[in-house]
């Protein structure tokens, strides 16, 4: 049973999924915020035939059709020929979907060779099975998609571990790209590759500007949509989605990182570099001016996070703190270490249950483990589980800003080591 | 592979993967089944699969078993799934918001 506005993700997903029999029965858009009294009427006497029909294979209809993604006129082995010239090209892999909607480079087999000479490893290695279209990717699939986001080809190594990366169970990729949350796909780059690829870690490192921290992200966005299927309005169910789901990508700024590096902190080697990706929020800002003590900013950034619209609130996960490096240096000299940021950042970082409305609250004591310790949160409920989960990287330049991305939830950041160079 | 007046290009979306598709499993009859009901824990699901397995068995009499996801977000463990396939004949799942 679907109700109708996401018939068309079971449709699609059944289809991508080759799963074509399986049965949907559809019921009336919205289930979730009416009355209970309400609710039981989206059970019609043909919601009831067509789900007795379909138990027993009587005039059961299913939404999946053929597939028409890759399988159209013109494409033949993993390649394409269009008539025209390179934009009449361009303007075929728009019509297709192929794009986020703006200009992308064109991915000739010359643009494409070249990406692949930049990274180890064959061009039909495996590199995940990307959900929710269960696709088998490749290093070629992940290179095309590198050259369109117009990525330089030494780039390709990050964009590989990144997409590695989605793969930890615990990264949730399958939930991550069907949300009709609006996280994108935060990637972060730490360590000394970074400073090879010229990426910014300073001023201006979220925004606009440079070609890795550009690319790089937008890279690991159209792998997702285009091999993984999050096709937005289809399996991408974004409600609103948002602009950090174009490309978030950022370096580590760790020559103004007062503590250790975050992948050292993680148990990487010191000459390792590493990327991180993170199913996040765009950025939120924190804006102090004013605090000249830790214990006064941190306060402004616990205030900051104890918001209740949030879904870390609710489901957990990991959430991530990014402290511009002023920011950072005035903490660390009142004598915090990052763990001593997390376990303050937990404490006072949480939302009395006042705050939320009975409703939101009915529906969390629904779900496993929350209810039981509503008593024990009954002064305020944490931003997240446990300290740890407040994740602190230190990026930007100079000024009294920091930023805080709340994630997906249901999801927790993977980091892996940037091996195939 | 240049063809004069043409464009060649790789396409970007890989290929899925292939030999997944297998038939559903249907049943004779619901009478005397074992029907499970898993919602995906969003409000008024388990609502729905409720009014839904009273209507059914005003019509035939089946045994119900009701399931439910810990959080909406997460697929369903496969412990649970397993569990669905043990204990039921069938399993009526919701989907929504």
């Amino acid at each position: 049973m679907v109700t109708a506005m996401f018939a068309d993700l079971a449709g699609s997903l059944l289809k991508e999924r080759q799963e074509a029999s399986l049965p949907v029965v559809r019921v009336a858009h919205p289930v979730g915020g009416i009355s209970v009294t309400e609710a039981r009427t989206r059970v019609t006497d043909d919601v009831v035939r067509g789900v007795a029909s379909s138990l027993t294979g009587e005039g059961a209809s299913s939404l999946a059709g053929t597939r028409e993604r890759d399988g159209s006129a013109g494409a033949d082995a993993g390649r394409i020929l269009v008539e025209g010239d390179e934009a009449d090209a361009l303007e075929e892999f728009h019509r297709r979907g192929w794009t986020d909607g703006l200009p992308v480079v064109l991915p000739t087999e010359d643009r494409v060779e070249a990406a692949l000479r930049s990274v180890s490893g064959t061009p039909l290695d495996p590199i995940g099975c990307l959900l929710p279209r269960n696709a088998a990717a490749t290093l070629l699939d992940v290179a095309i998609n590198a050259v369109m986001a117009g990525c330089r080809p030494e780039f390709m190594p990050v964009i590989v571990a990144a997409v590695e990366a989605t793969q930890e169970a615990d990264f949730n990729l399958y939930g991550v790209q069907t949300t009709t949350h609006n996280c994108g796909i935060l990637v972060i780059v730490h360590g000394p590759i970074s400073r090879t690829l010229g990426m910014n870690s300073g001023h201006n490192c979220l925004g606009n500007g440079n070609r890795a921290n550009a690319t790089i992200g937008r890279a690991v966005r159209l792998v997702l949509q285009n091999v993984g299927g999050a096709t937005p309005g289809e399996l991408d169910k974004a409600t609103l989605g948002s602009p950090a789901k174009f490309t978030y990508c950022f370096a580590e700024n760790e020559e103004q990182t007062p503590w250790r590096p975050f992948r050292t902190a993680l148990g990487f080697g010191a000459e390792d570099s590493c990327v991180t990706v993170v199913a996040a929020e765009a950025p939120h800002n924190i804006n102090d001016h004013g605090s000249s003590t830790a214990a006064s900013l941190l306060n402004t950034v616990a205030q900051t996070m104890a918001t209740v619209g949030n879904n870390n609130l609710y489901v957990g996960g990991d959430t991530y703190l990014i402290l511009g490096p002023e920011h950072a240096r005035t903490i660390a000299d009142g004598g915090f270490s990052r763990e001593g940021v997390q376990q303050v950042l937990y404490e006072r970082a949480r939302v009395a249950t006042a705050r939320i409305s009975p409703g939101k609250l009915a529906e969390l004591s629904s779900w496993g483990g929350y209810q039981n310790r509503l008593e024990e949160w009954k002064d305020g409920i944490p931003l997240v589980r446990t300290p740890g989960d407040i994740r602190v990287v230190v990026a930007g330049g100079s000024g009294k800003h920091s930023a805080w991305c709340p994630t997906f939830g249901a999801t927790r950041s993977a980091t892996r080591r940037i091996d195939r160079r | 592979m240049t063809k004069p007046g043409f464009v060649h290009a790789y396409v970007p979306v890989g290929a899925s993967e292939a030999g997944m598709s297998h038939p559903v499993h249907r049943l004779e009859t619901l009478s005397g089944k074992r029907i499970g009901f898993l919602g995906n824990g969003k409000p008024n699901a388990d609502v729905l699969l409720e009014t839904l397995a009273a209507e059914l068995k005003k019509q035939s009499p089946i045994e119900m078993l009701h399931f439910r996801k810990q959080i909406p977000s997460l697929a369903a463990p496969d412990e649970l799934i397993a569990e669905i396939c043990d204990r039921c004949d069938a399993v009526v799942l919701a989907v929504g918001d």
